[in-house]
């Protein structure tokens, strides 16, 4: 079961409890959100740092405005929804300002890892440039479809109601994507191929 | 179809393509070449890791001072909004007295014109020197619109 369908089970239980007034149940469910809404904000974003910020943003907006979900969509398509505004929200807020942390947390975040094995090191300094292909390089948009599709294995429908498109522009959003990040994977390592072929 | 055909196709691949579970043509290219096999095994393997290094990507602030923080947000802005909510109200109520007194002889509602008044039980304005003031009782009990005003015993 996919983290996305593990959330939305919980939350069948938790936030009729939540919007009840029940704050167990509005504690348990802010702690379930936290690690996906974080992961969503960090593809949203591109920036651990941000992404920190709009997952505290996304708390804070769920504590105050929970009662707002009417249930007519799955409460992961509305989290999403609140998460990417608040994305898209602080990237207005941060358009033109120099953020010399940035450079930093992102370093740290793609690190390829400290493992004795050289293979396994070599192996996560591959995953690590990808990563960062993923975060940096790619438009958001191709980021958060490749990343809702390839990565959390939502269907096509469910991508184009989360991102307000229509299923036929998330599918070309995402093949450039996988053209992008996969031509990198090929081609980074030519040498592997030569040997291969 | 030759390797560099699929190659490309190899880029957009859905996984069970890459996997080998369809009977597409590039599927069945998949079966007769180990190069492009193994090109479609570094692809998957690739794609599993950075699924690995995203699934493994967590804030960094406590768990539990992220949800406590976040409620102790929630009641403070909470509390903000209500300030501002009546704020607004007696910004709005004061508005509607300065223009109601500007098309009317005499203002709205019980109005006092004078130095210094007792607007509330045990609570009263004076008006600084030289000036004199209205004061404007408006429906809401809680709001008492206070408007200074030049004296005209000065002028």
């Amino acid at each position: 079961m996919s983290e996305s369908s593990s959330l939305e089970e919980a939350a069948t239980h938790l936030v009729p409890r939540a919007t009840r007034g029940d704050a167990g149940a509005l504690d348990q469910l802010l702690r379930s959100c936290r690690p996906l809404v974080y992961r969503w904000a960090l593809v949203q974003t591109g920036d651990a740092a941000d992404a920190e910020d709009v997952t505290q943003e996304v708390l804070i907006k769920l504590h105050r405005s929970l009662h707002r979900f009417a249930g007519r969509s799955r409460f992961t398509t509305w989290l999403y929804r609140v998460t990417r505004n608040e994305a898209l929200g602080l990237a207005r807020r941060l358009a033109g300002r120099l953020r010399l942390a940035r450079a930093v947390t992102r370093e740290a975040m793609v690190s390829p890892g400290t493992s004795d094995d050289p293979l396994e090191r070599f192996h996560a300094a591959r995953v690590a440039a990808l990563a960062d292909t993923l975060l940096t390089r790619l438009p958001r948009r191709q980021r958060e479809v490749f990343h809702l599709a390839d990565l959390e294995g939502c269907s096509m429908a469910e991508i184009a109601e989360r991102l307000g498109m229509s299923p036929v522009t998330a599918r070309v959003h995402l093949l450039h994507a996988r053209r992008t990040l996969r031509s990198q994977i090929l081609d980074r390592w030519p040498e592997l191929a030569r040997q291969e072929d | 179809m030759d390797c560099e055909h699929a190659r490309s196709l190899l880029l957009e691949a859905d996984l069970p393509e890459l996997l080998g579970e369809s009977d597409s043509e590039l599927v069945r290219h998949l079966r007769t070449c180990a190069g492009c096999r193994r090109a479609a095994d570094r692809i998957r393997q690739a794609e599993r890791g950075l699924a690995a290094w995203i699934s493994r990507a967590a804030p960094r602030t406590d768990e539990s001072l992220a949800v406590a923080g976040a409620a102790a947000a929630a009641r403070r802005r909470s509390v903000g909004h209500r300030h501002a909510a009546a704020g607004g109200v007696a910004a709005a109520a004061a508005l509607a007295g300065l223009l109601l007194l500007s098309h009317r002889s005499g203002p709205p509602g019980e109005a006092v014109t004078a130095p210094a008044a007792r607007i509330a039980v045990g609570f009263s304005v004076t008006a600084p020197p030289g000036r004199e003031m209205i004061v404007l009782h408006t429906a809401n009990p809680k709001i008492v619109v206070v408007w200074y005003l030049p004296s005209r015993r000065s002028s």
